[in-house]
């Protein structure tokens, strides 16, 4: 298991080159098999038969032996006794490795006898030729007919033990043959065996090459497509297709990490702006509460009020008027600034409003309005169209030397109410309107003659509440060319989100 | 994650498996292939290794018929009680390719060295001197069966043919009372009963006239009985080898009047009697007695072919031989005379002896 974990955790390069010796190896050792094998049988063969030439030698030096001994009984021929003691040194010798152990094998025992018997006769042959020298004819003669009848017996023993050996090896040699066969089959089988081993090796291993590989591939579609929460491919091994897997899983826990930087990041911001909203409106509320706490409101409205009947007692109309119509303004300054009020009653406040400053300013204001009746009834966030208006008087039209209109319509648009006020004043320009709509002018413009509500309250207020960006516009031509604002008031009110 | 972790990793695990199981098979399918090659080698080179025994002494066993089952029984015999005495008993002669006569046999026997000899002998010069040549050459010879007395032989293992002519005596006088009762009953005039004994025409010794003669001695022992039997001898020359058997179809054929009662001292005349009978549809019309117990012979007494036999008990004649023999070798010294039983097997206790060799044959 240790190797193969060495293996697996071995490079690709490392892999291929471990596969192909491995399979070489095998192929190789199978063919050394089967070539010892082979080897092995060959020499088998010449085994076989190697008895059967060495008990054919011994027949013919006995032939050798015994034809001498006669040759030179006959006629005392030098060359004959030396033939004769030739032969009988080689023929002992080839006796001497015959079997002499008594043992229950029948050629083994058939050895020992012919062994023996070659003693024997060898010792009568010797005692004969020797009787031929001391020329005891009897002796020599009868030794002569007794070594010829222990020749014949040898003979037929070798012979016969020749026969035996040579049935033996004939059997030997079919066995050897049906042996031979037998290996071939079996190396063969094994041959195949070890092809469909190298074959399954080769696939095992360009398997867990490709395996991976497609997996990863498989992965990397699906993330392409945005699917970053796929299952992390386990590395399984140390080579190249590892070390990729593990980069791609790298990759994609980055991404998922990074993707979660920047939501968190989001939900912190828009927290942050949340905080930023809440705490304009506290400061708001600060404000007024500072407000309402220096003034008290009723205090000022009766006294106003008184103001306004004294004026109508003493006959002073236009006084009178002019002191209602600041009460009113400053009452529903008071009462309406955070609630949801008409069209209707936010336009009253602007009448109000103008009239004052008609008063203030000796009717330099030209104020028109042109008013779609139906939409009067529209709910909006108090406080909208009066600062809108208190921003033309104050930026747009104060300082021009020529007369300054002041122009309020309300229409229907589409799904929209308009509610549009326009200026002749110096227009504003387009980076002040870039300023003013992304981050609005800060709330240190709060001014003794501002009724405290700045423009860009006003945009937050209106997008809060109707929960649209495209709520409010500036537009302006250019210097000395007027301003227009426009609100754009849903028809069918605040989005309940 | 965790599921996939243990997926992957299983199937792995399987090809693994697959992988280390189909390893160990081939080599396990290799190393059984190389064994089995090796063995096959091996045997075919050396086929005997492994019964191949040694031993001490090497006995040469000379009789005159190897193939009769008389002295195959005595020599396997003879193996299994060499075998515990350290002792090779060879039947001599029997892998050569030239048939040589006892004599010849006796001769290689002594020149080839041998520790003893057990021999069939005869009671011939040519024999007495080759026994006393063996002796003073200093192997031991124990006759068997047959003796030769004066050679200086160690020992005699045989039967005792008196009492073996007497028990052939019984069973003829038997037989011929069953014959003259069945004879009485079919009102036959003749009612003399007529036996032949068949003699070993080549035989020269003394057993086969002991045997007749107690075989005449028993029939006239008997008194009366043995009036009306008239006893008839027939020696048959085995001058080759197949003569016995046609000479025995002669006689079955050709005698003008059959005779009642046939008597065998050999196996090979008992089984061509036997068979003749057969061939010739003649069972029943003679008794024979016969000898030996091969199973041809206690087939033939189990279907009534044969009246009786006397055998001989081979294992112990094997085992009193090589006793006999690897007694002297060791000590010097032996009994002169060593006898073997014999039984008589009829009809009634043949079934015991075919069981017995059933037996055998399964074992």
């Amino acid at each position: 298991m240790k190797l193969i974990e060495t293996f697996r955790s071995s490079s690709i390069r490392v892999k291929l080159i471990s596969l192909f010796i491995l399979t070489s190896t095998l192929i190789f050792l199978v063919n050394l098999y089967v070539y010892i094998n082979l080897n092995a049988i060959i020499n088998h063969v010449d085994e076989i038969y190697a008895g059967n030439v060495v008990l054919t030698e011994m027949e013919e030096t006995l032939e050798g032996v015994q034809s001498a001994m006669g040759e030179y009984l006959k006629t005392k021929n030098t060359d004959a006794l030396e033939s004769y003691y030739k032969n009988v040194q080689d023929f002992s010798n080839q006796t001497s490795v015959l079997n002499e152990r008594i043992t229950n094998n029948e050629e083994k025992i058939m050895e020992k006898t012919i062994r023996n018997l070659a003693d024997s006769y060898l010792t009568m042959t010797n005692e004969t030729v020797q009787a031929k020298r001391g020329r005891n004819i009897e002796k020599y003669v009868s030794g002569y007919e007794n070594a010829g009848r222990m020749f014949r017996y040898i003979n037929t023993y070798i012979y016969s033990l020749n026969n035996e050996q040579f049935k033996d090896s004939s059997v030997n040699y079919n066995a050897l043959l049906a042996s031979l066969r037998m290996s071939e089959y079996f190396s063969l089988s094994i041959l195949i065996l070890i092809a469909l081993f190298n074959a399954f090796l080769v696939l095992l291993v360009t398997r867990s090459i490709t395996n991976p590989l497609m997996e990863l591939s498989k992965r990397a579609d699906s993330v392409a497509k945005g699917e970053l929460d796929v299952e992390l491919i386990p590395v399984q091994s140390n080579d190249e297709i590892g070390v990729l897997t593990g980069a791609f899983n790298k990759m994609v826990i980055s991404l998922r990490e990074y993707i979660d930087q920047i939501r968190i990041r989001m939900e912190l911001e828009n927290a942050m702006k949340e905080r930023e909203l809440m705490m304009t409106t506290h400061l708001k509320d600060a404000q007024l509460k500072y407000l309402q706490a220096q003034i008290n409101p009723h205090f000022l409205f009766n006294t106003l009020n008184a103001g306004a009947q004294l004026a109508m007692m003493e006959g002073a109309d236009r006084t009178n008027k002019y002191i209602q119509n600041m009460a009113d303004f400053f009452r529903y300054n008071v009462k309406k600034n955070n609630e949801q009020v008409t069209i209707a009653q936010e336009i009253e406040l602007v009448d109000s409003y103008i009239y004052i400053l008609n008063v203030r300013f000796s009717g330099d204001i030209h104020f028109e309005k042109e008013l779609d009746e139906e939409l009067l009834d529209l709910n909006v966030p108090s406080m909208i169209i009066q600062p809108v208006v208190e921003n033309s008087v104050n930026y747009g039209i104060r300082n021009i030397d020529r007369e300054g209109h002041i122009k309020l319509s309300l229409y229907k648009d589409g799904e929209s109410a308009c509610i549009c006020v326009e200026d002749n004043g110096v227009g504003i320009s387009r980076e002040m309107i870039e300023k003013i709509m992304t981050r609005g002018i800060s709330t240190s413009d709060v001014s003794a003659d501002s009724n405290g509500v700045g423009l860009s309250n006003v945009i937050g207020r209106l997008k809060l509440f109707f929960d649209r960006d495209d709520i409010f516009t500036i537009e302006s031509e250019g210097e000395d060319l007027g301003t227009k604002v426009t609100m754009r008031i849903p028809l069918d009110g605040p989005q309940k989100a | 994650m965790k599921e996939t972790g243990s997926k992957l990793p299983k199937k792995e695990r399987l090809l693994t498996g697959i992988l280390l199981s189909v390893t160990v098979i081939m080599l396990i399918a290799t190393m059984v292939s190389l064994f089995f090659f090796r063995r096959q080698m091996r045997m075919v080179n050396k086929p005997n290794e492994e019964s191949e025994r040694i031993y001490d002494k090497h006995y040469a066993l000379i009789v005159d018929d190897p193939d009769d089952p008389l002295w195959t029984s005595v020599y396997s015999q003879m193996q299994a009680v060499g075998d515990t005495k350290n002792a090779y008993v060879e039947l001599f002669g029997e892998n050569l390719s030239t048939t040589y006569g006892k004599a010849d046999l006796v001769r290689i026997a002594i020149e080839s060295k041998v520790d003893g000899i057990i021999l069939e002998a005869e009671e011939s010069d040519e024999m007495t001197a080759l026994i006393y040549k063996a002796g003073q050459q200093g192997i031991p010879v124990v006759t068997v069966l047959h003796d030769c007395v004066g050679s200086g032989r160690v020992s005699f293992v045989g039967i005792n043919n008196y009492s073996f002519g007497n028990e052939y005596g019984t069973l003829i006088l038997k037989a011929a009372t069953e014959i003259r009762a069945m004879k009485e009953s079919q009102e036959d005039a003749a009612d003399e009963v007529h036996v032949l004994i068949l003699l070993d025409g080549q035989s020269q010794d003394t057993s086969q006239s002991i045997v007749y003669a107690a075989v005449q001695e028993n029939i006239e022992a008997a008194g009366d009985a043995a009036k009306k039997l008239v006893i008839e001898t027939e020696r048959i020359n085995a001058t080759s080898v197949f003569r016995t058997e046609e000479r025995i179809r002669d006689i079955v054929q050709n005698k003008e009047s059959l005779p009642d009662i046939i008597v065998c001292l050999n196996e090979q005349n008992t089984a061509s009697i036997y068979q003749t009978l057969v061939d010739q549809n003649k069972v029943g019309q003679i008794y024979v007695i016969g000898y030996f117990d091969s199973e041809t012979i206690l087939r033939g007494i189990e279907r009534k072919g044969i009246y009786a036999t006397v055998t001989i008990g081979a294992q112990q004649l094997g085992t009193y031989c090589v006793e006999a023999l690897d007694e002297y070798v060791n000590t010097g010294y032996v009994s002169d005379y060593f006898s073997v039983d014999f039984t008589c097997i009829n009809a009634e206790n043949v079934s015991e002896y075919l069981k017995k060799g059933e037996e055998n044959e399964t074992d």
